[in-house]
């Protein structure tokens, strides 16, 4: 090893033990949990092989949660990505009062997911909300929606508290990208006779094609991990309908003790997400994305 | 200069391990309030014992208990801790209470505890590992001015109960007759209703859930006729967003005059009056009884244990015994809403009136009001109670088979208890 060489690894070597320390040890420590009888009832530690695993795939609501980890994730991500990039869109040509605005429109992100579960438990209420006054008011509907407690809606009405907090961050983002498209390649297009759209297609998309991989794939992962809402708003009910996996495991811990099968659900996740993560930048980097 | 400096550490160190004690004491049903005149309580009791300070461990309600057994997992510093009833069996599994029984029985105020207060702190193996500090047992809460404006009388059965409740049931107006709770931990509502349909609950510990013919009672014909009267209080009497209700919900429900019937514990006594802002505007009535006149009700409790690993049990138990004693718990249990553990505090005329009158009813009846425990000691027990959550919510849902749910509790149970018949 070089002089230069050693005096790098030196260097690197305080961070990587912080960050071993801070997110791989935990990371570890819940996988080995995933393999042994970790009950608060009984604190054998023993390792179970498997059972974990069974036991959460035999329990019928992790089937049920599975779809709606599925549904909650690509719903809400798809709705963001597109209302926050309108969003960007629109907040891109400068505007009287756009400041403000745009301070406005961020707003839902500076708030904490479970406060915003709480806000719109509290509008959604079966009987007392905000909302469903207005579907009456409005005439779209004829009695009270039981939002939170009605399997048909309960996940959707999530899905929406989670779009409205998720918008913003799209809208940063890609605002962000859009303001360093070079305004010569508009005047360009313009030249050669382009449309709107087709400087859009042609000009726009591939300029900011990289953020939009990158914060799609972040927000994917965000998504799927983002239990602050769900537990807020339905605690996974009524009867489990609206669990997505995160709030399964917390579920595990936290009504039935079981750090076990909480962890194996915690396993679940991550491999779900790992295989994700792959194929996703594989796709994009043999398209030549990056 | 460093040579005193020195010095004044080593002096400081000293006086540390020889002077105060300091009792680290973790609390689990945290309330901003009920957190401040514990403090005060624990200032007096500094007061009156020189030499030893109290440290109280203040964690959100949300995620108490889980950060109390961590703590106590790990071994940390705690000498007192709040022993709640469900968790019992966890901390003694763990090793993790001090057996009390030496201390008790130098001590007076045992013989002052009320029984049912005796038979839970020695419920584990005979031996006493908490005082309890209060006791929570459910009784029916009534909108006084809603029933005398209907006409309707204070239900002595749960017949009547679901009949009066029809009576007041008109969705079209946005009123319902009973705040049902199909939220987080329903059993404790549901099981009331249904088992007064049982007549032969074994009230013995350690057989909860069990006939006296030692069978589960969930599918006995009894256990499957009060599940009917359940749903058919869901269907023909509650709103229809109750399937999911906490007990915020409830007494939202109650106080806003949508839910004029009400199943609750006496904590919840000091809320409705504040919010109700007017004390003649409701009552609170014994259990409703079910077809063979008697009713099956739990009671919660919870109370002050001490870490087996402390260092200072003697001090520890003064605390306990301090705040055990008649005088103290009767402010406790005031402010706490809970039921006192005394038998002096029962002739104080706060209790003997008003409305604690029901449930002092309901302690001095034993034909009438039969007290069991559920079997919460159990391992399976919160697997349980999230199954049975879960079913209930399917059965309301239409999404379940009403005598299915009751065999698979049954055979819950069966397992649990080891049963082969």
């Amino acid at each position: 090893m070089s002089k230069d060489r050693r005096f790098i690894f030196f260097m690197i070597l305080p961070t990587v033990l912080f960050i071993s320390l801070v997110i791989f040890l935990p990371a570890i420590r819940s996988i080995i949990m995933a393999f042994q009888d970790y009950n608060m009832y009984f604190l054998t530690k023993k390792f179970i092989g498997f059972k974990n695993f069974s036991d959460a795939f035999s329990d019928p609501v992790f089937a049920q949660a599975m779809k709606n980890t599925l549904i909650w994730t690509l719903l809400s991500l798809t709705l963001q990505f597109v209302l926050g990039f309108s969003l960007a869109l629109l907040l891109r040509k400068p505007f009287r009062g756009r400041g403000v605005y745009t301070a406005l429109v961020f707003y839902p992100w500076a708030v904490s997911g479970f406060v915003i579960g709480l806000q719109w438990r509290w509008m959604f209420h079966g009987s007392a909300g905000v909302i469903n006054d207005l579907l009456l008011k409005l005439g779209l509907i004829q009695e009270r929606i039981a939002f939170l407690s009605d399997p048909d809606y309960a996940l959707y009405a999530a899905i929406v508290a989670n779009v409205w907090y998720g918008v913003p961050f799209f809208a940063i983002m890609l605002l962000a990208a859009l303001q360093s498209v070079p305004q010569e390649l508009y005047e360009a297009a313009k030249i050669d006779g382009a449309s709107a759209f087709a400087q859009f297609v042609n000009v726009t998309i591939p300029y900011v094609r990289p953020v939009i991989i990158n914060t799609t794939l972040i927000r994917f992962i965000w998504i799927v991990n983002f239990p602050d809402i769900i537990f807020s708003m339905t605690n996974g009910g009524p009867a489990g309908s609206s669990h997505i996996l995160s709030t399964l495991s917390i579920a595990k811990v936290y009504n039935e003790y079981n750090y076990g099968v909480a962890s194996a659900i915690g396993v679940i996740i991550m491999l779900i997400l790992a295989t994700y993560a792959y194929v996703y930048l594989k796709i994009n980097r043999s398209e030549g994305g990056f | 200069m460093r040579r005193l400096f020195v010095i004044a550490c080593l002096v400081l160190v000293v006086a540390s391990i020889f002077g105060a004690i300091t009792l680290t004491m973790v609390e689990t049903i945290t309330s901003p309030a009920r957190t401040e005149l514990l403090r005060q309580l624990l200032n007096e009791f500094e007061a009156t014992h020189p030499g030893i300070k109290v440290e109280l461990i203040s964690p959100p309600y949300e995620s108490s208990d889980q950060k109390l057994i961590m703590m106590l997992n790990t071994k940390q510093k705690v000498d007192v801790f709040e022993v709640r009833d469900n968790f019992l069996a966890i901390h003694v599994n763990n090793k993790n209470l001090l057996d009390l029984t030496e201390f008790v029985k130098n001590w007076d105020g045992w013989n002052d505890l009320i029984d049912l207060a005796k038979t839970v702190a020695s419920k584990v193996e005979g031996k006493v590992y908490y005082i309890p500090y209060g006791f929570f047992i459910k009784a029916l809460f009534y909108r006084k001015d809603i029933l005398e404006k209907n006409n309707i009388p204070v239900p002595q059965t749960m017949q009547e109960l679901y009949e009066y409740a029809k009576k007041l049931t008109n969705p079209a107006e946005g009123k319902y007759g009973f705040a049902f709770r199909g939220g987080p931990s329903e059993h404790s509502f549901s099981e009331i209703v249904i088992m007064s349909y049982v007549p032969n609950i074994d009230p013995r510990p350690n057989r909860g859930y069990l006939t006296t013919d030692g069978v589960p009672y969930h599918d006995t014909p009894g256990g499957i006729e009060g599940l009917k009267m359940w749903v058919k209080l869901y269907h023909d009497c509650s709103p229809k967003d109750s399937l999911n209700w906490g007990w915020a919900e409830q007494v939202n429900g109650f106080v806003s005059g949508m839910t004029p019937f009400l199943i609750q514990d006496p904590d919840t006594v000091p809320i409705v009056e504040r919010r109700l802002g007017d004390p003649n505007l409701y009552g609170v009535a014994p259990m409703p009884v079910g077809p063979y006149g008697k009713v099956y009700l739990d009671y919660g409790n919870a109370g002050w244990g001490i870490a087996s690993y402390s260092k200072y049990k003697n001090e520890a138990w003064e605390l306990i015994k301090f705040l055990s004693s008649p005088e103290v718990n009767a402010r406790f249990s005031k402010f706490n809403g809970s039921l006192p553990i005394s038998k002096s505090a029962f002739s104080d005329p706060y209790y003997a009136t008003g409305p604690y009158r029901a449930w002092y009813e309901e302690l001095t009846n034993p034909d009438k009001y039969v007290f069991y425990e559920r079997p919460v000691h159990m391992p399976g027990f919160p697997a349980y109670a999230e199954k049975h959550k879960n079913d209930i919510q399917n059965i309301l849902l239409g999404k379940k088979d009403l005598y299915q749910a009751a065999k698979e509790w049954a055979d819950f149970w069966k397992k649990e208890y080891g049963i082969t018949k």
